[in-house]
């Protein structure tokens, strides 16, 4: 049933985000072929007024750069509310699912598209810095196979990829803050929306509250202890853990926030 | 015989909903077979899409149990109940096939040839899109996608509140054409002339509670009137 709702749940918000990513796409690449043309042209009356459209090209780009993070968030965030707590509800939750299926058929999608945004945003960058001859192909992989042998040498890959697991446990458990904080404000009888702010500023201050009291705890002295024959091997790694840790204690605090709400406090409308 | 066949398709044992401290069904109790069509019948306001909406699992309530042939409300109940709410709930960018599609992912009993059949004499074409159709057309859709599956408890709310006399009566016909006659059918309804004659039984609510639940043919034997003449003498003014 997960991967059903996944369906539908993609099928939603594919075409929105075909659009935007089209055009970052479109709009890196006409950078890239304007600033390629430009670099051919001296200083005169033609090069002054290209330079102006090259600057505007430049915002325009940028600003739609911006854009596609505000609307990656922002889809992302109607989905749930929309989805499971307006019109469309009535349809989700009558629907033969478990609790925790429909709010994995939210997260999942919300943590593959926000990725999906950053990855086209550095390709379509890349692209432009390809094609305007700033940098070329060979010298641009050059310099990858030069990190990746780095990486191996100095034995960097296990950090790394204990970064990239931190980077989506964090996004996750901010994803299902929010997503808590919506759930908990369509319980009030008006003002759903100005409830949910209110909740989600309660909850980041009181997440950072608790972070910065067991920040200095015991807790990174023990790791610490545990991992220090290996430290020259893996650097970083007992704080990367620890932090990971931390994220995905959240996670599931968030969840069960979720969880409860769907199960016990439903109250569509 | 299946643990399904025995138990009542619908079991409502001491229900309560309250919002905040205002108690809006209290202590009810409810049981109906198999194979009826039953009529929720009440002026406006008095709790039947309340008591409709726990059912089908959009409310929870305050205290007391429902369950559907036996399975308390959840995953397991929703695959047997088939639920009709009085608004519009698909979403703009589905195309009517999709829709189709979607319930035919999700429920086993559902039955996608008819449910095209059906939207072929509506003259209703799978590549549009919902946010061109028209409200009348949509909630057609919806009550064929509600009515191409065989459940066991069919819940319409209100399914002919605010549609002209026409489209009540292809409605109603398409009700009584396509459900499960082995399941029962719970039409919430204040328009109880039109629906009259097809009902089996009828349950009374009022404030709150269940004034009355009998036969429509033991109401016209015993109080010597229809149940709509019996609903206006109830719920007078």
């Amino acid at each position: 049933m997960l991967s059903k709702l996944l369906k539908y749940e993609f099928k939603a918000s594919a075409r929105i985000f075909a659009v935007v990513y089209l055009g970052i796409f479109g709009l890196c690449l006409s950078l890239g072929l304007y600033m390629l043309a430009s670099a051919e042209v001296g200083e005169d009356y033609v090069s002054y007024h290209r330079d102006m459209v090259g600057t505007v090209l430049m915002m325009v780009t940028g600003l739609f750069l911006g854009a596609a993070v505000i609307i990656t968030t922002v889809v992302n965030l109607r989905r749930f509310y929309q989805g499971l707590y307006r019109d469309e509800g009535y349809l989700i939750h009558t629907l033969p699912v478990q609790p925790w299926q429909i709010l994995a058929s939210k997260l999942i999608p919300a943590v593959v598209w926000t990725v999906a945004t950053m990855v086209v945003m550095g390709c379509s960058l890349l692209l432009t810095v390809v094609i305007s001859n700033q940098v070329t192909l060979k010298e641009f992989f050059a310099a990858v196979g030069e990190f990746l042998a780095d990486m191996t040498e100095q034995h960097l890959w296990g950090t790394y990829l204990l970064v990239c697991v931190l980077g989506l446990a964090e996004l996750a458990a901010t994803i299902l803050q929010v997503y808590a904080a919506i759930s908990l404000g369509q319980m009030s009888t008006r003002r759903r929306v100005a409830s949910a702010i209110a909740i989600w500023f309660g909850m980041t201050t009181l997440q950072g509250f608790l972070a910065n009291i067991l920040g200095g705890s015991l807790m990174y002295y023990a790791v610490d202890y545990v991992f220090a024959p290996y430290y020259e091997r893996f650097t970083g790694t007992p704080s990367l853990l620890l932090m990971i840790g931390t994220s995905l204690v959240w996670c599931a605090v968030y969840w069960a926030v979720n969880q409860w709400v769907i199960t016990r406090k439903l109250n569509l409308e | 015989m299946s643990e399904q066949n025995t138990a009542p398709v619908l079991e409502i044992q001491g229900l309560t909903k309250r919002y905040g401290i205002k108690p809006v069904l209290k202590g009810i109790d409810l049981t109906l077979s198999g194979g009826k069509i039953v009529g929720l019948l009440g002026p406006n306001g008095v709790g039947k899409t309340t008591l409709i909406k726990i059912i089908s699992g959009l409310l929870t309530p305050s205290e007391g149990s429902v369950t559907v042939a036996g399975r308390p409300i959840g995953a397991e109940s929703k695959a047997l109940v088939s639920y009709l709410p009085e608004r519009t709930y698909l979403a703009d960018w589905m195309r009517v096939g999709d829709a189709v599609e979607l319930f035919a992912d999700f429920y086993a009993d559902f039955d996608p040839n008819r449910a095209m059949e059906m939207l072929e004499r509506l003259h209703v074409n799978p590549e549009e899109r919902f946010k061109t159709l028209s409200k009348g057309t949509r909630e057609k859709v919806q009550l064929v996608l509600v009515m191409s599956r065989k459940a066991l408890l069919y819940v319409l709310d209100e399914p002919i509140g605010g549609v002209d006399p026409a489209a009540r009566d292809y409605i109603l016909s398409t009700i009584l054409t396509n459900y499960n006659e082995n399941g029962t059918i719970l039409i919430s309804t204040h328009l109880i002339s039109d629906v009259e004659s097809v009902l089996d039984e009828v349950v009374f609510l009022k404030d709150g509670q269940i004034f009355l639940h009998d036969t429509v043919d033991h109401i016209r034997e015993e109080q010597g009137k229809s149940v709509d003449g019996l609903f206006r003498e109830v719920f007078q003014c």
